[in-house]
């Protein structure tokens, strides 16, 4: 009698937790899968040719050029944000805290004005351009393909400096000394200690980066001067541009970048999971 | 306060080393000589000083003041990655990423100035793999090890490249006591067998006692008594050093004459148990033994005392007591037994009918000769 009645609690449980699974399931269904579907619906507007003339030229090049700004980007972040993290945890830890907040707080300031600071800087009359004409470097960081990337990498970074961090502080310092011990120098102790223990974190953060930066395109607008389309740039135009607005082409595009996102998703997943296979934490 | 030195010229050296952290001085001037194929313990509680003098000696840290010789050359200021030594850390630090062979190739793998051939690297980890009985393990990574074999790992990726000296520390500290016992006998044995010389940190006295060539016991930054276990053990040049191990009783004695032809032994009577008794007197500087009338300290580990029921025993140099307390401890039972002069004693004994407490026993010494504690370290 009393089994019976625990199990009763028991089902009652489940059930109610079945019950509260409700809410976000609507919630999927309400902001992902009905958008989806419209937005696939649209692009499927008339069969397979949005999507046939989103991926011939001169659309094809944007999505290439649009994939190579990303993956370039995120390297960039990638190289500017470990050493970032790895100083922070390089700190006692009572330090850690507050040069993580230091590296943090410019993106307490709103998007668009740190973009509208970089357009300002980066203009040909703007305070950096200047500073590296006289120089000698014309155009180094000016020039709209590298001011795009600038402003991509500066956006993003704090997306990857956490993950790194959050995988830095657990490393175990003395798999460091005792690759020192064995004879590694510093790039050895980085490549075979370091690196490996944060590959997680290196991909959980690249991944982060990427799939944003693929769709992005305030920063192309703004710091491109006009010359860059992405992906990012020719869904809005199609959406919302002024001349020749067209939904169901503009969804294909979206398509498209649905695909490139979730390629890249579960590759790096696929990537990560099989470089960590045959680990087993202890 | 006896120093380590040996006949041949020492694998290595250590003069004066000194260390302070902060406020806080670690190493207090520590002199040691270590010779090729000893194994030797650096035996001390938590906080003696004794990890920070092996961090120095594998480079980690660095001295304030004084020397460090490996093999002739002088060491001081090698930076970690050219010392001729490697550590085994505490808890292993074994890559977890790597497998066991590649953790146990490492070390020869990162060191290209001794370019050796691929065939060489394998033919090096595969003996270093079957030396520690890690060869079915190849593949494994350490996560899927247990703390025995992540502790063999961790020796054989420490011995590939052949170091002169091996630096361990507390490599039994994870291990639970049977399996301890085990890596124990195993590592005295691959020790004697290649004929290593081993620098053992620990702060677990017996195991310093079973595996030692010598021991050097640390106390506060500054080395007590560097000796053979028995010296330490048997034989200690302080108090101290006696204190370290516990339930050392220490009786009095006067001097009666000294031993004719024997400068350090003299005849003594102890009060205790009444009978006359010839100690050692440990050199403590001065050639000269005690004087007649003078107060020695006499050592007596509990288990060179023997006691008998009283009705048993009518030995002439045996003394009446009282057992008062009694714990079973498996391979032996522990008296606690008061002296006719009031003077409580611990009674180790391995054999014969338990005794009651209340019961009136004899004591007896089992040794002719007994150790005098050095005087005026009270």
């Amino acid at each position: 009698m009393k089994a019976r009645t625990q199990k009763h609690t028991a089902v009652s449980a489940s059930r109610k937790v079945s019950f509260l699974a409700l809410a976000p399931l609507a919630w999927l269904g309400a902001f992902l899968v009905v958008p989806l579907g419209l937005i696939l619906i649209t692009g499927f507007d008339s069969g397979l040719h949005h999507y046939a003339r989103a991926l011939q030229p001169p659309f094809s090049s944007v999505i290439w050029s649009s994939v190579v700004l990303a993956v370039a980007s995120s390297v960039f972040c990638l190289g500017v944000a470990f050493p970032v993290a790895w100083f922070v945890v390089t700190r006692t830890p009572r330090w850690r805290a507050p040069w993580l907040a230091v590296f943090l707080t410019p993106f307490l300031l709103n998007f668009l004005v740190r973009i509208y600071a970089w357009f300002v800087l980066l203009r040909p009359e703007g305070a950096l351009a200047r500073g590296l004409g006289t120089l000698g470097f014309q155009g180094l960081l000016t020039s709209s393909q590298s001011a795009v990337v600038l402003g991509l990498v500066y956006s993003y970074m704090p997306f990857l400096i956490l993950p790194l961090y959050a995988v830095l502080e657990k490393l175990d310092w003395r798999q460091l000394e005792a690759a020192r011990d064995l004879g590694a120098n510093a790039w050895q102790q980085a490549w075979h200690v370091v690196v490996p223990h944060a590959r997680p974190g290196i991909l959980a953060g690249l991944v982060l980066v990427f799939v944003p930066m693929m769709g992005e395109y305030c920063v192309p607008r703004m710091l491109g001067g006009g010359m860059i389309s992405t992906l990012g740039t020719q869904i809005e135009s199609q959406f919302l541009g002024s001349v020749k607005p067209n939904w169901p082409f503009g969804a294909a595009l979206a398509g498209v970048l649905m695909i490139i996102v979730g390629a890249a998703l579960t590759l790096g997943f696929k990537f990560g999971k099989g470089l960590l296979g045959g680990r087993d934490d202890a | 306060m006896s120093t380590g030195t040996l006949g041949a010229p020492p694998l290595l050296r250590v003069c004066g080393l000194r260390k302070r952290f902060g406020a806080q001085e670690v190493l207090k001037g520590v002199d040691l000589e270590v010779a090729q194929g000893e194994f030797f313990s650096l035996l001390g509680a938590s906080g003696c000083g004794k990890t920070t003098l092996l961090r120095i000696l594998a480079g980690f840290e660095t001295a304030d003041e004084g020397t460090l010789e490996i093999g002739g050359v002088n060491a001081t200021h090698t930076p970690v990655q050219e010392r001729d030594l490697n550590l085994v850390f505490q808890n292993y630090a074994l890559f977890p990423h790597m497998t066991v062979y590649e953790n146990v190739a490492f070390g020869l793998k990162v060191r290209k100035k001794k370019s050796i051939t691929r065939q060489e690297l394998n033919t090096r980890v595969e003996n270093m793999l079957e030396l520690t009985r890690m060869s079915p393990f190849a593949r494994r990574y350490p996560g899927q090890l247990s703390g025995g074999q992540q502790q063999r790992v961790a020796l054989a990726r420490a011995l590939a490249p052949h170091p002169s000296l091996l630096l361990l520390d507390e490599p039994m500290g994870a291990l639970d006591a049977g399996l301890r016992q085990e890596m124990q006998r195993e590592l005295r044995a691959l020790q004697r067998r290649l004929g290593l010389t081993f620098i053992y940190v620990t702060h677990d006295q017996d195991e310093a006692l079973a595996l030692s060539d010598r021991i050097a016991l640390l106390h506060e930054g500054a080395l007590l008594q560097v000796g053979t276990p028995e010296d330490i053990y048997a034989r200690p040049a302080s108090r101290a050093v006696a204190a370290f191990f516990p339930e050392g009783n220490v009786l009095m004695a006067t001097v009666r004459a000294p031993v004719p032809g024997q400068p350090h032994v003299v005849r003594a009577h102890c009060s205790g148990l009444g009978v006359e008794v010839e100690a050692t007197v440990a050199p403590s500087g001065a050639p000269n033994a005690p004087q007649s009338q003078n107060t020695l300290h006499l050592l007596v580990r509990p288990e060179r005392l023997h006691i008998l029921c009283k009705e048993e025993s009518r030995q002439s140099e045996s003394a009446d007591a009282r057992v008062e307390s009694v714990s079973y401890l498996g391979r032996e039972r522990r008296y606690v037994v008061r002296l006719a002069n009031g003077q409580q004693v611990v009674v180790s004994q391995n054999g014969g009918a338990p005794i009651a407490p209340g019961e009136a026993v004899s004591v007896s010494f089992l040794d002719a000769r007994l150790h005098a504690l050095p005087a005026g370290q009270l």
